[in-house]
């Protein structure tokens, strides 16, 4: 009997150590990620505000607005692939790691929108980037 | 070990860290786990935000 108790108790705290374990370390990801995707957003529409401001101003030519188009769109189209393969990720169809390549590339396309904002756009009027 | 003792001992483990487990796993379950349908809604905001020409609207 006493081991019969002892056992069910074991049983019960492995197994739920192991379901606890697996649905944080699935959420982290899921959070992490849908953070990552908050975050590199919310540095594009500051670098879009600023763009959009200084094009009304004529400050951004049409060959330098064509160039942030491109960047712009570029870093966006790399950002809806994350969201979709995380939402694929989600219904079990792909795997995490397939993400994390989407995320490498989305965070390659804000790195070089990022450079050209900085080269591009004077030092005064830049908005610090998260 | 008595089976008595064996008892008590898994009761009061139940009461110590039974509500903070059921707690915990609650929280993972419930806690607005993002879904697929949030990564798609993200997506469609993402598509939304595409820069437009203010000179050319």
């Amino acid at each position: 009997m006493k081991k019969k108790v002892v056992g069910i108790f074991i049983m019960a705290l492995i197994l739920g150590l192991m379901f606890g374990c697996a649905a944080n370390v699935k959420d982290q990801f899921a959070y992490g990620t849908q953070g990552t995707l908050s975050t590199t957003l919310g540095t594009y529409k500051l670098i879009n505000n600023t763009f959009t401001d200084l094009r009304v101003q004529g400050l951004i030519t049409d060959e330098g607005w064509a160039q942030y188009d491109k960047m712009a769109n570029k870093f966006l189209d790399e950002h809806i692939k994350v969201s979709k393969a995380m939402a694929a990720y989600k219904r079990g169809e792909t795997t995490a790691s397939a993400v994390d390549v989407a995320i490498g590339l989305m965070q390659e396309a804000l790195r070089e929108l990022r450079s050209y904002y900085i080269s591009t756009i004077p030092k005064d009027k830049q908005q610090p980037l998260f | 070990m008595s089976k008595e003792a064996a008892i008590l001992m898994l009761i009061s483990d139940l009461l110590i860290y039974g509500p903070g487990f059921v707690r915990d796993v609650l929280a993972a379950w419930s806690n607005a786990d993002p879904t697929a349908e949030d990564f798609d809604a993200l997506a469609n905001v993402a598509n939304s935000l595409r820069p437009v020409d203010p000179l050319k609207k």
